[in-house]
């Protein structure tokens, strides 16, 4: 039997702002180790949580780019546990009435592109059930050669959202569309960087699995810290793997639990079950008082808003003729679509730019690892164009030249030059060129005047790597079809 | 010197009869001879160089406030950087201050000198003086019972001032024993700020002094919005209280609140105090609770000790020896620090209320315990804010009995009887005042005003 998987997602953000939730502390990743602390975020007695207004701002923007109701009036509690990362033994967070609920996004699925594929698949909508705000706890470094454990509280206070999804996921491709859709428009709203290498994105995926048709959930397991998009759709297959398994051939009985994932080993683990889940002790915190939120506010807020994703890939199409799959593929990242613009209003040709961004720019991030769209500026790859348009590199040299400027920040016309990647553009030169290259291969040239076309290509490319690769394809072309005809 | 209020002590410095310097030596000199364990550490060095600063500043003709030069002690549960803060406690024990409360950069500021810090019962759990790991405190009136280190300090008058916070009700009760005055403000009024706290929601740092007209005076200086605390009140940068004594309390409504003066043993006292305020034209008329919420003057301390529970074990598990705090001798596991250091770090009574709390809070009781609690809050504090609209402050005992004898042999720890009467103004975040005679009055939100004009006037 196929059965249907269902699930739902409760992803964590770390919001971009200045300093901590509560506190002044710096709320910067990456400082030395409990660099960026002070009594408060450290849990010293005597001190007063402040609620960072900034926080509360992205918050509300975050409901508001995901058709959330923003409610008037929330309040902050308290979730006790004992544990070192978190300082003072409990988390400040909105447990009983949060700031955002009732929302919902589209994603679209089975996006395929390619030349003249124009078709962005199916959509979806994936209901959001609330978003509210919380701290984020420190980090544990545990050294096993010591056996000792090391706290870094740069963490401690760090203002979170965490966004909590209906169990309206059918699969792990649906899954991954959300995550993807979540961190397009929560960058361009200025909401968080979404790094989920950084761990500023990390999701909690609850799993079921249920008979078609059935209206019941079945046992639910959670699987909690999942911060890459590949370990999470391995995550996913597994545990929907484990679950049918247990139902079809009785392999382990299900229970409700929340389990770890292990990417190394490809499997998750059990780490507390239902039973022994901990009493958290929620109760509204004295020390924050409720959190008014007025029209005027949200208004502010929503009129400030960028051009979202959807929005900014339609006018793609209208304005720069764009397919519809490369005005989605620049739109849905934010530092993409700046370079794509910026680009653009220097030099006009869309399509060329958009080919540079979605063939190389996107090739050289996935190699990268990273979404570093920001290491290639506008002015230089308008520049890099020119050269290409102008027959002083030819496309090959050219993406030297780009990978070039994207890993070493290289000046198109400097590296050119000194990598020897210009044109040869001394006709003399390429036509004696061409005349070698006829003379060393009479069978070719025989070939295609027979009417073997393909042999031309043959010679061209004899041509090229006689000049190293810097002959202008339009001089060599012309050259040999005189020599030619 | 030591027998003047603290006022006048501050005139005769402002003057010159007086150098704040030989003030604070004498009575740091003082404070070596106290049977009474009053004072945990006292801090000489800061406030001779404090006296000594504040000495020039006068000489040049600049004086910074009405109690400038006047020696003030600090409850062990509010910090002054660098100094030991302990709050009663061996958890804290070793634990230095890494900042001050809002409360003592405002003291400074005025000119008073910090001379030490008093004893406390450990994190404000108690309401008798004993809890704390630093041994008790005999009552300086009454030696066989105990007390709060600064009403103590007070009374035997080894400084005139004193700073403390009242959580449940414990500091208008030691005013009451010691023959002292604690000024307890409306919520929000004082910065909690650098506070340690027991129970947030209801707390306030307030003065408690000789009498009502030092403690008016100090509560000005420590007043105002602070924005480093979150619930302290807007639109609060004028002082509360003006500093001039009426003559006769003409057109003042007092409430005698019936329903807890029925539940005391004091009925000499009710007659003397309202036939007093009789005497000083005040309308004094009987208040009492409908009777369908009569039973609230029962419930009150109920809901007090849930709520207290709750926000005092959340407060805390911060204290688990990681971080700073008591750390145990022996155990290696991340389990031996927790439970060593909170078992040898706490005392019984904070133990009690962590393991109450953990209850009370627990997903099984929450609806049944403290939800109930709030609900009783709410009611006590709209039935009181309904009685203060008809009344500019109400009349109520501090205690249902201030029979010390009675009062040690009932056991010290902190029980529903000894919250009866102050619960009402703890839960409902009201202005009070207690002291002498065991009265207690209680005001409307931002009423000092009255609550200082009808105790002068019963005092003066």
């Amino acid at each position: 039997m196929r059965y249907e998987l269902v699930m739902g997602l409760e992803v964590h953000i770390e919001m971009a702002t200045q300093s901590k939730l509560f506190c002044t502390c710096s709320a910067a990743f990456g400082a030395d180790p409990n660099e960026n602390v002070c009594p408060a975020c450290s849990g010293m007695p005597g001190l007063l949580p402040v609620l960072n207004k900034k926080a509360v701002e992205l918050a509300i923007t975050a409901g508001l780019v995901t058709n959330c109701h923003i409610n008037p009036r929330s309040l902050f509690d308290k979730k006790n546990y004992y544990y070192p990362d978190l300082p003072t033994s409990y988390q400040i967070t909105q447990f009983y009435a949060p700031i955002c609920t009732d929302g919902h996004i589209d994603i679209s699925t089975d996006v395929t592109g390619g030349e003249n594929n124009n078709v962005a698949g199916t959509t979806k909508t994936i209901r959001i059930k609330q978003i509210h705000i919380e701290e984020d706890a420190g980090k544990l470094l545990h050294t096993p050669n010591t056996g000792q454990s090391l706290i870094d509280y740069n963490r401690a206070g760090v203002p979170l959202i965490e966004i909590v999804s209906q169990p309206d996921f059918r699969s792990a491709e649906e899954a991954l569309a959300y995550l993807e859709k979540l961190r397009s428009i929560l960058r361009c709203a200025g909401v968080s960087d979404c790094k989920m290498e950084e761990g500023s994105m990390r999701a909690d995926i609850n799993i079921s699995i249920r008979e078609p048709g059935a209206t019941t959930l079945g046992t639910r397991t959670e699987i909690k810290n999942m911060n890459s998009l590949r370990a999470i759709a391995r995550a996913i297959t597994y545990e929907y793997r484990r679950h049918v398994d247990a139902l079809e051939q009785g392999t382990e009985e299900l229970v409700q639990e929340t389990r770890r994932w292990d990417d190394l080993q490809n499997r998750s683990f059990a780490m507390r079950t239902k039973e022994n889940a901990t009493d958290y002790l929620y109760f509204p915190n004295p020390d924050i008082p409720p959190l008014d939120i007025s029209d005027e506010w949200i208004a502010d807020l929503r009129a400030a808003l960028p051009e979202m994703p959807d929005v900014k890939k339609a006018r793609y199409m209208a304005d720069y003729a764009l397919s519809e799959y490369d005005s989605a593929l620049i739109a849905v990242n934010k530092d993409l679509a700046n370079l794509f613009e910026e680009t653009c209003a220097l030099h006009s040709e869309p399509k060329e730019i958009a080919n540079w961004i979605i063939g190389e720019l996107l090739a050289l991030m996935k190699k990268d690892e990273a979404d570093n769209a920001t290491r290639i500026d506008a002015p230089r790859l308008a520049q890099l164009i020119k050269m290409v348009a102008g027959g002083s590199v030819n496309r090959l040299n050219a993406k030297k030249i780009f990978a070039a400027m994207y890993w070493e920040n290289a000046d198109p016309a400097a590296y050119s030059e000194k990598h020897n990647l210009l044109n040869e553009s001394d006709d003399a030169l390429i036509k004696q060129v061409v005349s070698d290259v006829i003379s060393a291969n009479a069978k070719s040239v025989e070939d295609y005047r027979s009417g073997k076309i393909k042999a031309k290509d043959f010679l061209f490319g004899q041509a090229m790597r006689t000049l190293c690769g810097n002959g202008d394809p339009g001089t060599i072309k012309r050259l040999l079809d005189e020599a030619l005809s | 010197m030591h027998t003047l209020n603290a006022l006048t002590l501050a005139e005769k410095i402002r003057r010159r009869d007086l150098t704040a310097l030989e003030v604070t030596k004498h009575t740091l000199e003082r404070i070596t001879t106290d049977p009474n364990n009053c004072f945990l550490d006292t801090t000489p060095e800061t406030a001779l160089d404090a006296a000594t600063a504040l000495d020039a500043q006068l000489e040049r003709g600049d004086c910074p406030s009405l109690l400038a030069g006047v020696p003030i002690a600090i409850d062990d549960t509010i910090l002054v950087r660098g100094d030991r803060c302990t709050a009663g406690s061996r958890m804290l024990d070793t634990f230095k201050a890494p900042f001050s409360a809002t409360v003592i950069e405002k003291i400074r500021a005025a000119g008073l000198i910090p001379i030490g810090r008093t004893n406390t019962d450990e994190f404000g759990v108690g309401n008798s003086g004993d809890t704390c790991w630093h041994g008790s405190t005999p009552n300086p009136r009454d030696p066989a019972a105990t007390t709060g280190g600064a009403a103590a300090a007070i009374a035997s008058r080894l400084v005139p001032l004193a700073l403390c916070s009242d959580s449940i009700g414990a500091q208008r009760k030691h005013a009451a024993l010691t023959g002292t005055v604690f000024l307890k403000p409306t919520y929000g009024r004082v910065s909690r700020f650098g506070l340690i706290a027991y129970v947030p929601s209801a707390e306030q740092i307030g003065a408690a002094a000789a009498n009502i007209h030092d403690a008016a005076a100090l509560l000005n200086i420590i007043s105002g919005h602070d924005p480093r605390d979150g619930t302290s009140l807007p639109d609060t940068s004028e002082p509360p209280i003006t500093l001039t004594s009426r003559n006769g309390l003409a057109g003042m409504r007092v409430g005698i609140a019936t329903d807890w003066w029925t539940l005391s043993q004091q009925p000499d006292t009710l007659r003397r105090v309202s036939t007093h305020l009789s005497e000083l034209d005040a309308r004094v008329q009987e208040y009492a609770l409908p009777p369908r919420y009569a039973n609230l003057v029962k419930l009150g301390p109920l809901a007090l000790t849930v709520i207290a529970a709750a926000e005092g074990c959340n407060n805390f598990s911060r204290y688990d020896g990681l971080k700073f705090g008591h750390r145990p001798q022996t155990g290696t596991s991340l389990d031996d620090i927790y439970f060593g250091s909170r078992s040898e770090g706490f005392g019984y009574e904070v133990k009690k209320t962590i393991l109450l709390g953990s209850y009370v809070l627990a997903q099984q009781q929450y609806e049944k315990y403290y939800l109930q609690a709030l609900k009783i809050r709410r009611l006590i504090h709209q039935h009181l804010t309904e009685a203060l609209q008809q009344f500019d402050c109400l009349l109520l005992p501090v205690s249902p009995t201030l029979d010390r004898q009675k009062d040690v042999t009932a056991g010290a720890k902190p029980s529903l009887k000894d919250m009866l009467c102050t619960a009402p103004a703890s839960l409902a975040g009201l202005p009070a005042v207690a002291g002498t005679a065991g009265i207690q009055l209680v005001a409307g939100s931002r009423g000092e005003q009255h609550l200082y004009d009808a105790w002068a006037a019963l005092s003066g």
